[in-house]
């Protein structure tokens, strides 16, 4: 017997847009609240922007909605929402030089788990009477290296190595091949690790 | 064929240097709200749907080509303007006289009359001598 405290089971994807599809708003904000961490994180990721990011990601789930009628299915839901997210994200940093952040995130807006996360603390615990500093530099290093790769090297950087996405994954999103993403990984992992190397040793 | 993937060190301290990335957030409660600014974003967007010229931007903006042609044809527009501006006058077409003096004197049969002044001598009248100024002292 079930226990009498155990959620109901949440719908899956392709029958909230299903609901969606018919009309329910309460169906697609539900999608919004399953994937709004992702695409915000996707597109902060690009753009080092807290306001650019918020703005592209309620652009992009507002033409989610627009949109929603011509989804066949043919991929996820996750997958279609992405692709719209980093196609507007990529067409936004085309038209828009990309340019130095004026709202870099402070160390408040680390959340608790980094400051005590074991990387976080071995790479500047030497460094305790400035940790702070520390820490908001190392940030602003991150941000600038990912700044200074191309669009396409920086958006696998994000996917796989900050948001762990799979190759196949990032492939349908990019709508190329995994071999193109794996080759792109490399170079852009080749790229920091020159820009970052002080951080690395 | 794929790259070899690095297994050095410093890519492994890379990577984790990376996830790092993971914990930065935005502002509290951001995520609370931002379900609602969609929700008003789209009610919006019902309301007051997009104009025919900021779908045109927009169309302009996602397809680089697009943007490409439409530069490439407002150009040709303006060179042939100003081309046939320049070359029609030359081709013998209807020519405009400047003034009724000239029409009566020079102009050729057929020319057009480009004034509304009165022929010359329909209404003349008497000329008046014009006296210089003069300064008092």
């Amino acid at each position: 017997m079930p226990a009498a405290s155990e959620a109901p089971a949440q719908p899956d994807d392709i029958t909230l847009v299903r609901q969606a599809q018919d009309g329910d708003a309460a169906a697609f904000d539900e999608l919004v609240r399953r994937y709004q961490r992702q695409i915000y994180g996707v597109i902060y990721h690009m753009t080092s922007h807290h306001e650019d990011a918020s703005d592209l990601a309620q652009e992009a789930f507002v033409k989610a909605w627009q949109a929603l009628k011509s989804f066949k299915g043919d991929s996820s839901f996750f997958t279609w929402i992405y692709r719209i997210a980093v196609n507007r994200t990529l067409n936004h940093l085309k038209t828009r030089k990309f340019r130095e952040s004026k709202h870099r995130f402070s160390i408040n807006d680390l959340d608790a788990e980094a400051e005590n996360h074991p990387d976080m603390v071995a790479l500047v615990a030497h460094n305790t009477p400035r940790r702070d500093l520390a820490l908001v530099e190392l940030q602003e290093r991150l941000n600038e290296a990912m700044a200074q790769l191309s669009e396409n090297h920086r958006l696998v950087v994000t996917l796989h190595d900050i948001q762990g996405l799979p190759h196949e994954a990032i492939a349908h999103i990019m709508n190329c091949n995994t071999a193109t993403v794996r080759t792109r990984l490399f170079y852009a992992r080749q790229q920091l690790q020159g820009i970052l190397s002080d951080y690395l040793k | 064929m794929d790259p070899v993937p690095p297994q050095s060190n410093d890519f492994e301290r890379l990577q984790r240097l990376l996830a790092l990335k993971r914990h930065e957030s935005p502002p509290p409660g951001f995520f609370n709200r931002f379900p609602d600014q969609v929700r008003a974003r789209i009610t919006q967007a019902d309301l007051v749907p997009e104009s025919w010229w900021q779908r045109w931007l927009a169309a302009v903006s996602v397809k680089p080509a697009w943007a490409t042609a439409y530069a490439v044809v407002a150009s040709l527009l303006v060179i042939g303007g100003v081309w046939l501006a320049k070359t029609s006058p030359a081709d013998g077409g209807p020519q405009l006289a400047n003034s009724p003096a000239q029409s009566g004197a020079t102009n050729p049969p057929g020319a057009l009359l480009a004034s509304n002044a009165p022929p010359p001598g329909l209404f003349n009248t008497p000329s008046l001598p014009v006296q210089p100024a003069e300064f008092k002292r």
